[in-house]
């Protein structure tokens, strides 16, 4: 498109086209049905007229008539008092229905389009698989770093602790001789300590040195339960984990117990 | 693409039957795959959580090393060492007069050496006693102080059948030595 002003001449279909254009953008246009000089030598001058009544400049330097219309250059150029360069104007092809293309070759195409979205979709599955498997390898390779950062710490920390746990092995291993908590006397103090009333009574008491069984009576099962609840809630006898198992009822109503503890 | 040869020769039935043997193998493989990782996975959580647990301990041991040294040296300083075998007669000489002391009755005692472990080497005396409640207490108490290193391996008590009153005790009393030349590091 010319700059500046123009003036376009060319057919379209049946009919013959008059356009203004002021910098490619398209100030008027009519459309003339014949298409012959004579037609054209009356209409002209008046729709030139029209247009600057509108404000439109119609005296334009550059007037373009399509290469179709060539014999009526001298026509158009007597109206408009311009040069007129001779155009091709490219019209878009015209839609039609007919479709040459086999119906196998269409069913062909249309399954490479869907084979190569599936192969497309397969790569992006396949890839996330694989970053997934990949993360997860990274994941690991982290975790057995810090493994072997870990070590290298408890191997550097090994020889300061070696003296601490081989004395508290020890202590423990010796705790029925110095560690009061294992002491009959005051395993028996704490006992009698947990006894919930006099209607409970220990009739009998057997202890190895880490292992503890009391034997029993009371007048209800319940007490029976409250004095094994004191006993595990005696601080004293947290060196032990008593359990005692359900209590049998005697004739005259009484319950019979055990209470077992070992050592922690 | 480029196909290969071999798979172009295939009819479409073979080409069917070698992408399910294909995607057969492949589920294996990753199946395989998959499992050893997650396997892997679990198994090095677990050590990391172990050997992080060691390093708290160890910790723990270095801010408790002043408390495990003074333990260590009391035990050096007041463990027993096993001179001769009438330790276990004197361990007995002392219940003896600890008993008389209390008024406890001593029944049938006995005498002997006991295991070595590797944390002490034992003499022991077996007793029964006979006594009211409060004297066996008092027995019980004096005999057993942490810096004695006697320990009660077993205890039997029992109201006598005959008399209420009294108590009934079977005792195996051991005395825990330190453990022989070269056994404990």
């Amino acid at each position: 498109m010319p700059q500046g002003n123009a003036v376009l001449i060319y057919p379209e279909g049946e009919t013959l086209v008059y356009a203004v254009t002021e910098n490619g953008k398209l100030s008027l246009a009519r459309a003339f049905e014949s298409t012959n000089g004579q037609q054209l030598q009356l209409e002209l001058p008046q729709l030139r007229l029209s247009a600057e009544l509108q404000g439109i400049n119609a005296s334009s330097p550059n007037v373009l008539l399509d290469e179709t219309c060539y014999q009526m250059r001298d026509t158009v150029q007597g109206i408009l008092a311009s040069p007129t360069q001779i155009v091709g104007v490219e019209l878009p092809p015209a839609s039609v229905k007919l479709n040459l293309l086999p119906e196998s070759w269409r069913r062909r195409r249309a399954q490479s389009i869907r084979q190569a979205e599936w192969r497309k979709r397969l790569v992006w599955l396949g890839g996330a698989y694989a970053g997934l498997l990949f993360l997860l390898l990274v994941y690991l390779s982290f975790m057995r770093l810090e493994i072997g950062r870990l070590d290298r710490r408890i191997a550097h920390d090994a020889p300061e602790t070696e003296f601490v746990r081989a004395t508290e092995a020890n202590w423990k291993a010796l705790a029925p001789a110095i560690d009061s908590h294992y002491y009959p006397v005051e395993i028996l103090l704490h006992l009698f300590e947990s006894l919930p009333s006099s209607d409970v009574r220990i009739t009998a008491y057997n202890q190895s040195a880490r292992q503890i069984s009391v034997d029993g009576e009371a007048n209800r099962a319940a007490l029976a339960y409250e004095f094994i609840e004191k006993v595990k809630k005696n601080l004293e006898l947290r060196s032990f984990q008593f359990e005692m198992a359900a209590p049998r009822i005697l004739p005259n109503d009484h319950a019979q117990f055990r209470l077992e503890g070992r050592a922690r | 693409m480029m196909i290969p040869a071999w798979y172009k020769r295939m009819n479409p039935r073979e080409r069917v039957l070698s992408w399910i043997i294909a995607g057969t193998l492949f589920v294996f493989l990753n199946l395989l795959i998959v499992s050893w990782l997650f396997g892997a996975l679990g198994r090095t959580r677990q050590d990391l959580a172990a050997r992080k647990a060691t390093l708290t301990e160890q910790e723990l041991y270095v801010k408790e090393r002043d408390l495990w040294t003074k333990r260590g040296q009391w035990i050096q300083q007041h463990q027993p060492n096993l001179k001769n075998p009438a330790e276990a007669s004197a361990l007995l000489d002392q219940l003896k007069q600890v008993a008389g002391k209390h008024n406890v009755l001593i029944e049938n005692p006995v005498i002997g050496s006991g295991e070595t472990a590797p944390y002490h080497q034992t003499v022991f005396a077996s007793i029964e006693t006979k006594s009211t409640w409060p004297p066996l207490v008092h027995f019980l108490y004096d005999v057993q102080q942490p810096d004695a290193f006697v320990v009660f391996e077993t205890v039997n008590l029992a109201i006598d059948g005959s008399d209420p009153t009294m108590m009934r005790g079977k005792f195996k009393i051991a005395r825990w030595f330190a453990p022989a030349q070269g056994a404990k590091q």
